[in-house]
């Protein structure tokens, strides 16, 4: 029995998620300019941008890698074995490609072939495995 | 049924449909054809130019295309395939393809699959911009016009779908774009926020503002950055072709797999019954996606299916039980807030008997919810004091079907409503109501020649679409329906077989109808005879009748006779017991349908099986084991009066605001303040929760697993979306974890246990399983032991023993309040588009909230005249229970002295139920909300206006036959591919 009564409920507050956590990490890295330096050099020729792979494969460059990872690492759902089976079917569709797209008398194929744009792609494919690998970190 | 034709294609045989659409055909028999515009539900559109096979020799677009036998289709011809190219290159030079860093590529974006699936190495035309803004004006999507591959999927959807009639292409244009209104921002058009546009679209050009930045790993990427990213990757296009790049996106889609769930669930805003995908990820919600198989809405939705959904995750949703301690609320732990509730339950049975206690149930919540609240009622407590909030909407309705065939529910499927000759809408805004019914009335009205007569105090939408408008003084449609009736036998214009044949009463009925000449009506209605006889005339000369009401019909004081009036109209036009047509009273909540079917009434155990009928009764207490009570219990309505008789002592009410949806709203007020127990379950703390002493969190739709019933008597299964909010509840587990408390032992673990049970016990959901409701598929009731179900009602006879209708005579006694000198206007109400109700829900969802902010009165232009008012004077209106304070809305849809509140309310101090009376439908207890006479004092003549003018009613409507592809074909810089274009033309 009883008269109306007024309540406010404590601001329910929802735990940020993995893909909160995600976005956030990425607003960071896109505050601090690293994320736009390195892709406004990229941009400029995609000699550059083996250059760029080629030294993401250091030890500094690993270090940007593994945050870029925990990015990944924070979604939870991804682990290194589904990340595998991608890259492996993105090698494996590219391949498909190459055979049964491209012309072979294009230019397009000559520069598949060229050793810069086979060094990038193989950068990629090893940046995408330690990604995953890095998502399986106790400490991301 | 068609006739089987064959066809060859590619050399070989095939068996199609006549007149079968040549790309439906293809997509059945599994071969490839691209078709970016072709939509099976939109039908061809013809802009795109992806589609072309050779036909006999001759290059045609196959989604133009019927197939009527003996064809020798090439699709796999060099000339087709260079056609269709061309089309795809031009599509190209419309839109960017940046796929992994953009939000649609999701596997189902039409313009990648078709493009990879095309092969196409170069792009012969680069991207070129339309050199027109993102318009991001509307809340709920935004239109990227460098993306639109100008197909006309959205027009064609918001043209002839929706039928709104907003979106447009003017190919007259130097640069057609897709156009609002003629050219306004999105925002600020007419768009009602549907969704049709954004869900046809075939890539990212028009996208749910939900979806940006979220849906993919890298589009959260500011855009100052993602333009580099895009650019590095459009270099390094010709160097690893684009096949290269379309995988890596491809893989990006893949990945997206892994952190966006898509779980198929049902609105749970009216009754139409929407199904959908829900896109979400973690709890965030990405988008309502309606499919094809949706069986109720297709790819259709309203604004708050697929975009007001934000209530789920709002920070004022309840998570923990509250407990009254002296004047405030105390957070309690389940146990103690369970053991509360139980020990007080059991204090007043054995002080006062079962029957001082009183149960409530929701048409928010599933049918396993409403089954479990009549059995904790019945079988835990002993009482048939067990309601449901069809009360106060929809049960004159059900009274009306009943009385008259037999069976509570629409007697056909929103099908049959598309396919009906002539629709009769009468006391519904339809468009507005239920928008997805609407639009199929619309569609069918526009292209198809479907007559729509239209009764109803104010001008909505539908009225001004219709062939035929009726205003008829308030409460008077009982009149104007007999009279109609009257003059159809009289002047032998009605189905003599069928009445004869299929109908019990006929001499009795007609000797009911004496009274109702064209005078008498045209004199109580205040119509014009011709009017009358117009109605009449229309309805003899259709094929087929289809009749939509709602609570401009049941809630009056005679809301069950003016139903029985619609249904008594039908049998005489022999419009029952075929498809395309029937009795269609429209269902306001999501499961209104399925509360009353699964139990939570008074007078009926689940499925309308009488609690005086002994067998029933011995059927349910062998199965649950206790002496069920014998007699009806207490409705909604009597349970009020019951509390200030001190007869009610305790009241566990669902899902409910109550407080402020049930008519009279002080005097429920004052009922709940002398309830001993009154225990509230929700999941916001609502204005009835205020009066509570325990409440209860409970969970939404998205959090649970269970059943829905639509308008139709379509059950459809809804599945788990999110985690229950904090210490929130499903209702189902709430009401288990309560039995046990009080001693019961249900050991439900799912709700399929629960419906299983309901189904053993209740001869039309004898066929009801979770085992037939996987994925989008369905039920409607009755449904047979082995699964089949019942989309047409009557076709093997009406709901009664002998199979007859009755004809049900009827009197009119008129209205139980009018204007007079002092309260001398009549206040109509009811919903808006947006709101749902009360708008506990749509007002957490900002976008809905900023266009209308507010409830608000519309006065018709010559009142407004008369009492100096204008868009936002503040008025005051009196009747004769209280008194509001709202802002003005000055309108044509309203005239004379008929004013219009929408019952929506941001606070209870501008709640409609604040002016409403106590007095009721005589035969069901709905509250005659309908009949209420109000004084208007305006109290600031100058004001702003309630309604923002970017509100979709200033905006300017552009009706077109569609997209007017053969316009495009006009211009100059067109030529039919496969010719490719001059590059000075591009």
């Amino acid at each position: 029995m009883g008269k109306a009564l007024q309540y406010r409920s404590p601001r329910t507050h929802i735990e940020p998620d993995a893909h909160m956590k995600l976005e956030l990490i990425l607003q960071r890295l896109s505050e601090s300019g690293a994320l736009d330096k390195i892709l406004l050099l990229l941009e400029r020729s995609s000699v550059a941008s083996a250059y760029l792979l080629e030294r993401a494969d250091t030890d500094s460059g690993r270090e940007r890698v593994t945050n870029v990872a925990q990015l990944l690492g924070a979604l939870g759902s991804i682990d290194a074995v589904r990340l595998k089976k991608v890259t492996s079917m993105l090698l494996g569709s590219v391949g498909e490609r190459r055979t049964q797209v491209v012309p072979p008398l294009r230019v397009t194929l000559k520069r598949l072939l060229s050793p810069e744009v086979k060094r990038g792609v193989a950068l990629l494919v090893d940046l995408l495995a330690v990604l995953g690998d890095a998502s399986q970190s106790p400490d991301v | 049924m068609a006739k089987d034709i064959t066809v060859t294609v590619d050399g070989v045989e095939f068996t199609a449909n006549e007149g079968e659409n040549l790309v439906s055909f293809l997509r059945r028999i599994d071969v490839y054809l691209p078709s970016i515009c072709f939509n099976d539900i939109l039908g061809p559109i013809k802009t795109c130019d992806t589609c072309f096979v050779v036909i006999d020799d001759q290059l045609q677009r196959a989604c133009d295309y019927r197939l009527c036998g003996s064809e020798r289709i090439k699709v796999n011809d060099s000339h087709a395939a260079e056609a269709r190219e061309e089309g795809m290159q031009r599509i190209l030079e419309n839109h960017d393809l940046y796929c992994t860093v953009c939000e649609n590529n999701n596997g189902n974006c039409i313009v990648h699959n078709t493009f990879s699936a095309m092969e196409i190495s170069e792009l012969e035309y680069p991207h070129r911009t339309k050199g027109f803004e993102v318009d991001s004006s509307h809340p709920f999507y935004r239109y990227d016009p460098d993306q639109c591959i100008l197909c006309g999927r959205c027009v064609e959807a918001c043209q002839n779908l929706q039928v709104n009639e907003t979106l447009s292409i003017d190919w007259s244009q130097s640069q057609p774009r897709v156009l609002w209104d003629g050219g306004v921002p999105a925002g600020s058009s007419s768009c009602v926020g549907c969704g049709h546009c954004v869900t046809v679209c075939p890539c990212n050009a028009l996208m749910e503002k939900s979806m940006l930045g979220e849906a993919g790993l890298l589009t959260s990427i500011s855009a100052e950055v993602k333009k580099p990213l895009i650019s590095l990757t459009k270099a390094l296009e010709p160097a690893v072709g684009i096949s290269a790049i379309l995988s890596l996106s491809e893989a990006e889609a893949r990945l997206r797999e892994h952190q966006i769930r898509r779980t198929k669930t049902v609105c749970t805003y009216c009754g139409v019954g929407c199904s959908f995908e829900m896109w979400t990820k973690g709890r965030k919600i990405l988008k309502v996606e309606p499919t094809p198989e949706g069986p109720a809405n297709q790819i259709s939705t309203c604004v708050k299916g697929k975009f007001g959904w934000d209530y789920v995750n709002s920070e004022e949703r309840l998570t923990q039980p509250l407990i009254r301690r002296g004047d405030h609320f105390v957070e309690a732990s389940w146990e103690e807030a369970l053991g509360f509730v139980a020990k007080k339950i059991a204090e007043i049975k054995d002080h006062s008997g079962p029957d001082a206690l009183g149960f409530i149930s929701s048409s928010k919540c599933t049918n396993e919810e409403s089954y479990l609240m009549q059995k904790l009622a019945r079988q835990v407590v002993g009482t048939n004091n067990v309601d449901n909030c069809s009360r106060y909407c929809q049960s004159p309705a059900t009274m009306g079907l009943f009385r008259t065939v037999g069976v509570g529910g629409d007697s056909g499927s929103i099908s049959d409503i598309a396919s009906a000759d002539m629709v009769l809408i009468i006391g519904s805004n339809t468009a507005e109501s239920h928008p997805v019914i609407a639009t199929r009335v619309k569609r069918a009205h526009k292209l198809f020649g479907q007559k729509l007569a239209v009764v109803d105090l104010r001008r909505h939408e539908m009225a001004e679409r219709a062939d035929l408008f009726i205003s008829p003084k308030p409460g008077t449609d009982l009149v104007l329906l007999s009279a109609v009736t009257k003059y159809l036998i009289d002047n032998d214009l009605y189905a003599k077989s069928f009445v004869e044949e299929n109908t019990l009463g006929f001499d009795q009925y007609v000797k009911s109808l004496e009274p109702f000449s064209l005078d008498y009506a045209s004199e109580v209605c205040g119509l014009d005879i011709s009017s009358i006889i117009s109605l009449a005339e229309m309805i003899s000369s259709s094929s087929s009748l289809a009749v939509l009401w709602a609570m401009g019909v049941t809630q009056h004081q005679r809301g069950s006779d003016t139903s029985t009036a619609i249904s008594n109209l039908l049998l005489v036009t022999g419009n029952y017991a075929k498809k395309g047509c029937g009795a269609y009273p429209l269902r306001g909540h999501n499961n209104v349908q399925g509360a009353s079917d699964f139990g939570s009434m008074p007078n009926n155990l689940p499925g309308y099986q009488s609690v005086d009928d002994q067998e029933v009764r011995e059927r349910f207490e062998a199965a649950w084991g206790v002496e069920l009570p014998k007699t009806k219990g207490l409705d909604n309505h009597e349970m009020v009066d019951a509390i200030y008789e001190g007869k009610l002592r305790g009241l566990y009410l669902i899902g409910e605001d109550m407080g402020l949806v049930d008519s009279n709203a002080s005097f429920v007020h004052g009922a709940f303040e002398k309830l001993d127990l009154f225990v509230v379950q929700d999941i916001f703390f609502s204005d009835t929760a205020a009066y509570a002493d325990v409440i209860l969190p409970a969970s939404p739709s998205l959090e649970k697993e269970g059943t829905f019933t639509n308008t139709e008597r379509r059950i459809q299964k809804i599945n788990q979306v999110l985690s229950p909010l904090g210490q929130s509840r499903p209702d189902w587990q709430i009401i288990c974890d309560l039995a046990s408390a009080l001693g019961a032992k249900w050991n439900y673990e799912t709700p399929a246990e629960i419906m299983d049970e309901a189904a053993m016990l209740t001869p039309i959901f004898a066929g009801v399983s979770y085992d037939h409701l996987e994925g989008f598929s369905s039920l409607q009731w009755p449904v047979a032991k082995d699964g089949t179900d019942t989309p047409v009602l009557f076709l093997d006879g009406f709901g009664f023993e002998d199979k007859k209708a009755r004809l049900w005579p009827l009197v009119y006694e008129g209205v139980s309040e009018e204007p007079d000198d002092e309260y001398d206007l009549h206040l109509n109400n009811g919903r808006l588009l947006e709101h749902f109700h009360e708008g506990n829900m749509t007002y957490k969802t900002q976008g809905i909230k900023e266009r209308t902010p507010s409830t608000f009165v519309e006065v018709s232009t010559e009142l407004a005249k008369e009492r100096g008012v204008k868009d936002g004077s503040l008025v005051r209106l009196v009747s004769r229970r209280g008194a509001v304070k709202v802002r003005a809305v000055v309108t044509d849809r309203v005239q004379g002295k008929q004013l219009y509140m929408p019952m929506n309310s941001s606070s209870n101090e501008q709640a409609i139920n604040v002016l409403t009376s106590s007095h009721t439908d005589v035969a069901t207890h709905t509250p005659a909300y309908k009949e209420l006479a109000v004084k208007m004092e305006v109290l600031e003549k100058e004001g702003r206006s309630p309604l923002p003018r970017n509100n979709f009613r200033y905006g300017k409507r552009t009706p077109y036959p569609g997209v007017m592809v053969e316009k495009k074909w006009l211009r100059s810089d067109y030529v039919a591919p496969p010719v490719r274009r001059k590059k000075e033309v591009r």
